[in-house]
């Protein structure tokens, strides 16, 4: 056989260069663009995304709004019932009682005053049984609802994704070990470790100080310890599907690092799925916080969350009267909520798979 | 001739499984691929010639034996230089390409990991690759999703020859592919063998496919090679009793379907049988004397211009 063409470049048309020009780069972009352009043409991810958006916006806000304050409390003998925006628009009853505020809150609150002097809406919503607005509760009770889920995102994302792809990546051995340490986490009963924290941390000292472990810390402390569990067994079980996947052998049969593999190939694909199981896994945390506040473990006076308006609701139930605004507008902003995290998640699991996308 | 590019010596692969047991996937393997030929590996699911072909790309570390490109030791751990001249075609299409990335930068990827050219030079060579493999080049800026079998199976085979590979390992390369298709792609490895003289290890379960490409075939059940020669000589005249069954159980339009030659399963790579794997379920074993099959693990030996692993062949077999 005669010297192949080997040594000279098969491929070193010079033409392709011109065509490759003209081709521009491929771009991941082009990507991400179809995805938003499938979650923009599904009316229900459109919803859910301006619901998230209001909520976020209006619990940040919440402070210049001329709502009364969550914590002002006016001597009544039992809850009032909503009165008609039209019928009283506004009163000038306002008594700013936050408790403690942050240096960015106190500052919006001053502003509101300034803006609003003694104005605040009327009992749109209703009050409770100490006289507080619940339009007012609902809305501050929103940004606890929000914290926790922000808080369990971040953990989720950190801990949960470093934790799953390092097993997913590691030795057989390795892993093992990572995955039963997730294992024994995940059968802790949480409400027991809530409890016996907080008797424990909470426990007067010798020296009669003030304990210097809130409610909350603990209450955070223990949904930081939770919440990454499950996502970092989704994505230790994507990465280990992604190793020996072909596409991930035949790059490494080219030399490629355990370093270009995760940035160029396990990182772009595990990307999805992360997010999918986010936007699933927020509305659990967000009802467990609520379920923590309505058994009294959560937050504190006069701190407010959507559980604590449950606790307050419930608490109200008596066989002479009803007072079927307490729990109604909490359950309803809690339930747009969830609905609206879950109906994401889906359509977000639509949009990001490749296959459904020729629809 | 020269000497061979591959040459392949008592290559075994063993799994440890379950309960301390051991899958014996590839036994003592010998086999050598000139500059530019080509050989068929073929037999029936589990014979170990997928193990072989990865073993030999260098994905699969060998138990024992050695695989040697160029007379280099080769391996999963060879430098990314020796290992550029062997590439590899996956079966799957599907699961090859990454489907979070345009099929043209699946193309580039293996360049920009040896390091070649600039960012330009290697999008132009992609480009290039493609055009060789029969794909529009716009083709380049597409996912995997969006492109057919056919295409996929183009694209991976493109990506194997961008880097200018010696030895190309194309593990069933048409077997998940349509008919129609099946028949584009093995034109294309034609064509494409003839203008780069590259050579192929062809693995199939498909006959007529190998019979089609490969000048050279061998035949492997239960992780041996039984048989391995020319394919003329394999075709026309097949010496062992398995390639024989397994040559006779190809449907052929128009005449009536034979009955199954064989009886039963291939024994399990768990437990290979003692002697000669095949002799459970060989029609002959009787016509041997002293049991032989049954003790002792037969030899390839020179059998006209085939090698074959028979005890028979001391009594050739009389054409039917």
């Amino acid at each position: 056989m005669s010297e192949p063409a080997r040594k000279s470049e098969w491929f070193g048309d010079a033409t392709f260069e011109r065509v490759a020009a003209q081709l521009g780069e491929p771009s991941q972009s082009g990507l991400w663009a179809d995805v938003r352009r499938r979650l923009r043409s599904n009316a229900a991810a459109r919803w859910s995304l301006r619901w998230l958006f209001a909520l976020v916006l209006v619990s940040l806000l919440v402070p210049l709004l001329p709502l009364p304050s969550p914590a002002a409390m006016a001597l009544d003998k039992q809850p009032k019932p909503p009165v008609a925006p039209w019928v009283e628009p506004y009163n000038e009853r306002y008594e700013p009682y936050y408790g403690e505020l942050n240096a960015v809150d106190t500052a919006l609150v001053g502003l509101r005053r300034k803006a609003f002097g003694k104005k605040q809406t009327g009992p749109w919503l209703g009050t409770d049984a100490k006289g507080r607005d619940t339009l007012s509760r609902i809305l501050w009770g929103s940004r606890t609802s929000l914290l926790v889920a922000l808080f369990a995102a971040l953990t989720s994302l950190t801990v949960g994704v470093a934790w799953g792809s390092v097993a997913g990546l590691a030795s057989a051995r390795v892993d093992n070990l990572m995955m039963r340490t997730v294992d024994v986490l995940q059968s802790i009963p949480t409400i027991f470790l809530v409890i016996f924290l907080l008797s424990f941390l909470n426990a007067p000292r010798p020296d009669g100080s003030p304990s210097f472990v809130s409610r909350e810390t603990v209450f955070f402390l223990v949904i930081g310890a939770v919440s990454w569990l499950s996502m970092a067994r989704v994505v230790r079980g994507q990465v280990l599907s992604l190793r020996s996947a072909a596409f991930v052998e035949a790059a490494r049969s080219q030399g490629a690092s355990t370093g270009w593999i995760v940035r160029a190939h396990i990182f772009p694909n595990v990307l999805p799925i992360v997010l999918v199981y986010l936007a699933l896994t927020l509305p659990s945390v967000i009802l467990y916080e609520a379920f923590l506040s309505f058994l009294g473990l959560g937050v504190e006076s006069p701190k407010v969350s959507w559980g604590v308006l449950a606790a307050d609701g419930a608490e109200a139930i008596n066989p002479l009267a009803t007072f079927w605004w307490l729990p109604l507008g909490p359950a309803l902003a809690m339930g747009a909520t969830l609905l609206a995290l879950g109906l994401l998640g889906d359509a977000l699991r639509d949009a990001l798979d490749l296959r459904r996308g020729e629809r | 001739m020269s000497a061979p590019l591959l040459s392949v010596s008592e290559l075994t692969v063993r799994f440890p499984a379950r309960g301390g047991r051991t899958v014996h996937a590839v036994e003592s393997v010998s086999l050598t691929i000139a500059q530019g030929g080509t050989l068929g590996l073929v037999g029936e699911s589990g014979s170990g010639k997928s193990t072989t072909a990865r073993a030999i790309a260098g994905l699969q570390a060998p138990t024992a034996g050695e695989v040697r490109v160029d007379g280099e030791p080769f391996g999963p751990r060879s430098a990314p230089a020796l290992r550029r001249r062997v590439q590899m075609v996956f079966q799957d299409p599907y699961s090859s390409l990454d489907p979070r990335r345009p099929v043209g930068w699946s193309v580039e990827e293996p360049l920009m990991l040896h390091g070649v050219g600039t960012a330009a030079v290697r999008r132009a060579r992609a480009l290039a690759a493609l055009d060789a493999c029969g794909l529009d080049p716009r083709l380049s800026l597409r996912y995997p999703h969006e492109l057919s079998g056919g295409q996929r199976q183009r694209v991976a085979i493109a990506r194997a020859l961008v880097v200018e590979p010696e030895l190309v390992v194309l593990d069933e390369p048409t077997s998940a592919l349509d008919v129609s298709v099946r028949a584009q792609v093995i034109e294309l490895l034609g064509d494409l063998r003839r203008r780069f003289s590259i050579a192929y290890l062809f693995v199939s379960h498909d006959l007529a496919v190998v019979r089609r490409v490969c000048e050279q075939v061998a035949v492997m059940y239960l992780g041996r090679i039984v048989e391995h020669g020319p394919r003329e000589q394999l075709f026309k005249a097949p010496q062992h009793p398995y390639t024989r069954a397994l040559l006779a159980s190809v449907p052929t339009l128009g005449r009536e379907l034979a009955p199954p030659p064989l009886s039963g399963d291939p024994a399990s790579p768990l437990a290979p049988p003692p002697g000669c794997a095949f002799h459970p379920r060989c029609p002959h074993r009787h016509e041997v004397a002293d049991e032989r099959c049954s003790l002792e693990v037969p030899f390839l030996r020179e059998h006209g211009t085939s090698r074959v692993a028979c005890h028979l062949q001391a009594t050739p077999l009389t054409p039917r």
